[in-house]
């Protein structure tokens, strides 16, 4: 009790101290951190206001060849520095160099506090890439490589161009490496861009163990048709999404590699989107010139036959007159063709099948089932048809004509009406007798005690077995509920990126990165333990006070502001001699963060 | 203690062995003591062995035999109702059918409002429309649960949905109808010549106004005609007590055209129903 009031004296005695102080004098500062680096590295321009923790106003100037990170991040901070109060806000922003040389930013004005002050002059000196960032460099295109080549989407057509109306057999191909974890394709690839019409994809094609780029993959491929419906230029593409196994984000109860590895069916799924390469097709109008008339929109290389399924018939019967386009071409869009036959034959409307290949629609023999009445008696000719269509290769129309058929029709026979007396007969009367009726069964059969309609809602086995199914729905839904806590989940996810920044900074003996990740992981830590939402702008002095509040012991809350003090002054300090203490600052702050629970 | 358990239940176990043995043996001794009746020409003999032992058992082939000796004996419309009967118990079998059109043709009568027993909606059926909406209802639940969290897009998560709703509906239509079919079987009565089943001198059963002897008649139907009996809003028959004691039921023609008060005597129901 006496030691949090102790505490509580002490913070307070310190606030007192930076107001006091900032009633006083106010000094600017301003640097890049590190003043030298290479054109593939980024640098920290800090301008840190002494003596005040009222965030600045003001406008930087641009610099021509430098990027900086918008908005900058803040820090508050207040300390003692050999026995004096100390208090200071800092802004820090992140700079990309764009090119290379020495760059400098003015003096540029700033107001803390209602009085203008002036930001010193920094510089900040770009050089060219060394030896380690193009090799970084390197492996970086070579990841982005590997990833687009794990899983990609090829769209194969036979020529570059189509005319309008034209269905061509087009190929696109999914290529999944072997080795990346895919669960399911989710989505099948689907066109992107307009003018093109296609059949549906139906079931793919899988083929195993493709090489390509020197990787082995699994490749399913879709063939289908596709049909140009407006003239012009176009752009296609496809898209596609498949399902494939990640690392968990969060900690799962068995945290060990085997249990998050992927491969071994852990992880979680996440769903991967695939896009093909665009591809210019040009879409072309059919030609005017020498267009048949009877041309009703066939393109391809066609041939056609007609079969009359009789040769001798009465006057009023059916025949079946059946017309066949066989070849590649057009098929889903190709209409009937017009049968002029006079006033000799009634025509009915024409009946489609197709017989081919049913995904593309392209290849196949399409026929068109009519029939026909004869109307006259006498030896009549089944007319031949004409048929007209666009030969795409050779860019021709051509015309093509059937055979004509004989067709004999009798007169038939003169159809008799019915004795309408015959049915107004009287009604006999009935003579049935018992000799009508089936015979006496001689066993008993099945027996049963009750004649009934069965009721098995009222049943209480059948209300029993409902129990069943609303006992595991209950039990999944408090399932659900107990698992869902999006708050705790999104801490977590943030906890994970900062420590995995923490580590990539210590692998790359980044100074400033690893000290803003411990710095942040504590933060948050302490947000967590001490039940706070917003942590990101917790200060230090805040973040001994909650600990203090929360009872944490003297040695954790003292170990704790030694680590963000190490880290406020590392992270600033700029010096590369100090990167030794890197390694045991990491794991000071892996301890101490174990112990705040 | 063990023992005295296990001898219990032993003998309790063939006491209810020999019970049904004996029962099951007495019914079909019975029934092959009818159809020797019926072949030697006593035909009343075997109508009155059959009614015993309808008094604790059925079975379609004693429900047709019964129809074919009241047919021979004239008594047609006892016969309708006994092959009615013995579809209800073997919808399957077309010889009943033919014997019932028979029967009722013999009566002036036509073959019609006759429930389709071998159709998807008989009231046979009810269970099997109960047990399919119950597993379909519950699986579409229980997947919906389960998998609220499939990252299915739009179209097919709405459609899946939409396909589970529809064939829910359509079960629980399929289940109602059927219910239907039952509900009108189960009201479904045969009239009868009360006076005397050989006895064809009347040919028609007044629907009376009131539910009395001497109340006006609404209308005549002649006797094997079918009609419903009338449901108060319990869904119970409708029902008066006479003061000398005689059962009057509301009853009407299955267009509902024709209703009118009937004596218990002059129908039997179809099914065995408490009345």
């Amino acid at each position: 009790m006496s030691r949090n009031l102790l505490t509580s004296f002490l913070i307070t005695l310190l606030l007192l101290c930076s107001n006091s102080k900032s009633d006083g004098e106010i000094t600017i500062e301003s640097s890049f951190n590190p003043t030298t680096i290479t054109s593939s590295r980024t640098s920290t321009y800090k301008v840190i206001v002494h003596g005040s923790q009222q965030g600045p106003v003001g406008s930087m100037p641009s610099v021509k060849g430098l990027r900086f990170s918008s908005p900058p991040h803040t820090l508050r901070s207040a300390s003692f520095i050999n026995g004096v109060p100390s208090v200071r806000f800092e802004l820090s922003f992140t700079v990309t160099p764009e090119k290379q040389g020495t760059f400098v930013i003015p003096a540029w004005p700033i107001k803390v506090e209602n009085n203008s002050y002036l930001v010193p002059e920094s510089v900040l000196k770009v050089l060219p890439p060394n030896q380690q960032d193009r090799i970084r460099e390197a492996e970086q295109r070579q990841q982005e490589q590997d990833l687009r080549q794990a899983a990609f989407l090829e769209f194969n057509t036979p020529r570059p161009y189509l005319f309008k109306g034209e269905t061509v057999n087009a190929k696109i191909s999914l290529y999944l490496w072997d080795r990346l974890p895919v669960t399911r394709i989710e989505q099948v690839p689907i066109k992107m861009g307009s003018g093109f019409s296609m059949t549906e994809l139906g079931q793919p094609i899988e083929q195993r163990n493709v090489i390509k780029f020197n990787k082995t993959y699994s490749v399913y491929s879709w063939d289908f048709g596709l049909t140009g419906t407006i003239p012009g230029q176009h752009t296609i593409s496809f898209d596609s999404t498949i399902r494939v196994r990640v690392r968990n984000n969060r900690n799962s109860p068995f945290s060990g590699p085997f249990f998050n590895d992927p491969f071994f069916g852990f992880g979680r799924e996440d769903g991967l989107k695939i896009s093909s390469d665009p591809i210019n097709l040009e879409i072309r109008p059919l030609p005017t010139l020498n267009r048949p008339d009877n041309f009703q929109g066939a393109i391809g290389d066609l041939s056609i036959t007609n079969i009359a399924d009789s040769d001798r018939v009465s006057v009023g019967d059916p025949i079946r007159l059946i017309c066949k386009i066989s070849g590649s071409g057009n098929f889903g869009a190709m209409p009937a063709p017009n049968l002029s036959f006079g006033e000799q034959f009634k025509v009915g409307p024409p009946a489609f099948s197709f017989e081919g290949n049913e995904n593309t629609k392209q290849q196949g023999t399409q026929s068109f089932e009519f029939i026909i009445t004869p109307l006259q008696a006498g030896l009549i000719e089944i007319p031949p048809i004409s048929f007209s269509y666009f030969n795409p290769e050779e860019e021709k129309y051509y015309s093509l004509v059937t055979n004509s058929h004989s067709l004999r029709v009798d007169p038939g026979e003169k159809w008799l009406a019915p004795d309408i007396s015959a049915s107004n007969m009287a009604r006999q009367p009935v003579t049935k007798s018992t000799q009508d009726l089936l015979q006496t069964e001689s066993e008993p059969g099945r027996w049963i005690n009750v004649l009934a309609t069965p009721t098995p809602h009222k049943s209480i086995i059948f209300w029993l077995c409902q129990l069943l199914p609303l006992g595991i729905l209950i039990g999944l839904i408090i399932y659900r509920f107990k698992r869902r806590n999006p708050r705790e989940e999104a801490r977590r996810m943030r906890e994970k990126q900062l420590e995995s920044k923490a580590k990539d900074a210590l692998r790359h003996k980044d100074i400033s990165g690893l000290h803003q990740a411990t710095r942040r992981r504590i933060r948050l830590r302490v947000g967590i333990a001490c039940n706070r939402a917003n942590t990101s702008a917790l200060s230090s002095s805040e973040i001994i006070s909650l600990l203090n509040r929360k009872g944490y012991s003297k040695e954790i809350v003292s170990e704790i502001i030694e680590i963000l003090k190490t880290c406020d002054e590392l992270e600033y300090a700029g010096e590369a001699s100090r990167s030794s203490n890197i390694e045991s600052t990491f794991q000071r702050s892996q301890a101490i963060l174990k112990k705040l629970k | 203690m063990k023992t005295i358990s296990l001898r219990f239940l032993l003998l309790f176990f063939l006491l209810s062995c020999g019970t049904s043995l004996c029962f099951g043996d007495s019914r079909d001794k019975l029934f092959y003591d009818a159809v020797r009746a019926e072949a030697s020409g006593d035909l009343e003999q075997a109508v009155e062995i059959y009614l015993l032992i309808l008094k604790d058992a059925h079975s379609a082939n004693l429900h047709a035999n019964l129809g074919n000796l009241y047919f021979k004996l004239e008594d047609y419309a006892r016969s309708i109702l006994h092959f009615r009967k013995a579809i209800w118990i073997d919808p399957e079998n077309r010889d009943y059918l033919t014997n019932l059109s028979l029967a009722l043709d013999m009566n002036g009568l036509k073959l019609h409002n006759l429930p389709s027993f071998d159709s998807s909606f008989s009231p046979q059926f009810q269970t099997s429309w109960l047990i399919g909406l119950s597993i379909f209802f519950w699986s579409g639940i229980l997947c919906i649960a389960s998998f609220f969290r499939l990252p299915l897009k739009g179209k097919r998560r709405w459609l899946i949905f939409s396909g589970w709703v529809v064939g829910t509906a359509l079960l629980f239509m399929g289940l109602n109808q059927s219910q239907k079919e039952a509900l009108t079987v189960n009201r479904e009565v045969i009239v009868l010549n009360p006076s005397s089943p050989t006895s064809n001198e009347t040919s028609g059963i007044p629907l009376r106004v009131f539910a009395g002897n001497g109340s006006s008649a609404n209308t005549t139907v002649q006797t094997g005609t079918s009609l419903l009996l009338d449901l108060d809003k319990d869904g119970k028959p409708r029902v008066h007590r006479s003061q000398s004691g005689e059962k009057w039921y509301l009853v009407r023609s299955h267009s509902g055209s024709n209703k009118g008060w009937i004596q218990r005597s002059e129908f039997e129901p179809i099914l065995d129903i408490k009345l």
